[in-house]
């Protein structure tokens, strides 16, 4: 083992330097080389804080690149859960106006499945019409046959009339005025019978074949739209399931996810943490050089008296650890460690 | 907007909880130690809370506290440090400190306590 092995162990190792070198020889003289080794562990500890130094700069760097980029995406997260939470209320309002357009669907298609019936009613009172106009073109029969009576009737009087001679002359005159009149009748009565009979013919030719085919189009059509309609309303019931169950599905992702990046944050907190024990490492650090450069000195002054020394080297770890004991263990489960004082968070 | 002042010679520190408080609503002033922060409140600041750290350079927040308190009177302050010696809790208490909380807190219980001093906040 040689000297500046030797010399980098713990502080509380002096004793067993002193019986070492004890036993090395009472009046031997420390080589200079001994104590510039001391320097050497001093300049060897202040490179390694200077090491350590870098490395919480390094460290801090490094969490301060990540806050940034979770600090961004937490406000992003943040963004979306207030679109998703506007989307919500909007879908909520959107609700209202599908079940207003499914109520107004359902009385369309109530309406519709009414239309057969109401084509139906009207078919039947044009048959009736048909009926009517029918009964109309037999009472210009019943015309035309009074007129025939009474053409006959003035034909009769008029030969009465000419058997009265010059008495009957008149009379023979209004005869042949009412044989004009039913001549006339007749004529008319058969004029008007042709013209009904031709639009009995055109209706039922053509306006009720067209009237038939578009009923039975429209019974057709009204069935088509009612099964339509009533898939359209399951549609919309869908619809507003699956979009309920997306909101509520990406809401809670997002929650999750505002949370994670939140724990995040919080443990960059750590970094801090782990800074301050690494400084609080130095003075400890320091104390031990102090004990052991002025126990180099004493040995090369030829001074075999360390007990002092030593009991100041034994007092370094429990001191160091006392200055620890101010501090409080980031590790939340310490909590529960006996002798732990306080809370975490105490308001006065 | 309320407005909490952070007093922290870490700067990962004043990152984490400024994230975490902004996206609660709360507007953010920091400053590095209680040298800087009693400068930027002789300034003008006045923010409706602080949260400061107990061991800074310069000055360390037991001071801060100690001088802040003569600009503010009534300004809760609430501490956020590693230290656990009773007697230094009992000092900041003394000298006015609203509450103690020690590193590392969570950003939700942050918030809350900072709701709890500051209803409707």
């Amino acid at each position: 083992m040689n000297t500046t092995t030797f010399l980098s162990l713990p502080a509380s190792w002096c004793g067993k330097l002193w019986r070492w070198l004890r036993r090395a020889g009472p009046h031997e003289a420390l080589p200079v080389a001994e104590c510039a080794a001391v320097a050497g562990m001093r300049t060897l500890d202040q490179q390694m804080f200077t090491e350590l130094g870098r490395a919480v700069g390094l460290s801090e760097q490094s969490a301060m690149q990540l806050l940034t980029q979770v600090g961004g995406l937490r406000a992003l997260s943040s963004r979306l859960i207030g679109y998703l939470a506007e989307g919500n209320k909007q879908s909520e309002a959107m609700q209202d106006g599908i079940e207003l357009n499914s109520r107004v669907i359902k009385e369309l298609a109530a309406f519709v499945q009414t239309l057969p019936q109401q084509i139906e009613l009207e078919r039947e009172q044009l048959k009736l019409l048909m009926l009517e106009v029918k009964g109309l073109a037999e009472m210009t029969d019943t015309i035309r046959g009074i007129a025939r009576q009474t053409e006959i009737l003035a034909i009769n009087a008029a030969i009465e009339a000419a058997r009265a001679g010059e008495s009957g002359r008149g009379f023979a005159v209004l005869a042949g005025e009412v044989r004009r009149l039913a001549t006339e009748a007749n004529e008319l009565a058969g004029k008007v019978k042709d013209d009904i009979g031709r639009l009995v013919k055109t209706v039922e030719v053509n306006y009720s074949g067209e009237v038939e085919a578009r009923t039975r189009h429209n019974e057709a059509e009204a069935k088509r739209l009612g099964v339509l309609t009533r898939e359209l309303d399951a549609s919309y019931v869908d619809m507003r399931q699956f979009y309920a169950m997306l909101i509520r599905a990406v809401s809670q992702n997002n929650t999750e996810l505002d949370r994670g990046i939140g724990l995040l944050l919080d443990s960059a907190q750590y970094q801090d943490v782990f800074k301050q024990i690494v400084d609080r490492v130095e003075p400890a650090m320091a104390s031990r050089h102090v004990v052991l450069a002025e126990l180099i000195a004493r040995l090369r002054g030829g001074q075999r008296d360390t007990a002092e020394l030593d009991a100041r080297a034994a007092a370094l770890m429990p001191d160091y650890l006392a200055r620890e004991a101010e501090h409080r263990d980031p590790d939340a489960a310490a909590e529960s460690a006996p002798g732990t004082p306080g809370l975490r968070i105490e308001l006065f | 907007m309320t407005t909490i002042f952070l007093v922290d010679d870490s700067a990962t520190i004043l990152m984490s909880l400024k994230a975490t408080l902004e996206i609660a609503g709360f507007k953010v002033e920091t400053a590095g130690d209680g040298e800087q922060a009693l400068a930027k409140i002789k300034s003008g600041l006045k923010p409706d809370l602080i949260v400061t750290d107990i061991n800074m350079p310069r000055m360390d927040g037991i001071e801060f506290i100690r001088q802040v308190r003569k600009l503010l009177r009534f300004t809760p302050i609430l501490t956020l440090t590693t230290e656990s010696q009773q007697a230094k809790r009992d000092e900041a208490k003394k000298l006015g400190a609203s509450g103690w909380m020690v590193k590392p807190v969570s950003g939700t219980e942050l918030v809350k306590v900072i709701r709890q001093v500051l209803p409707g906040a």
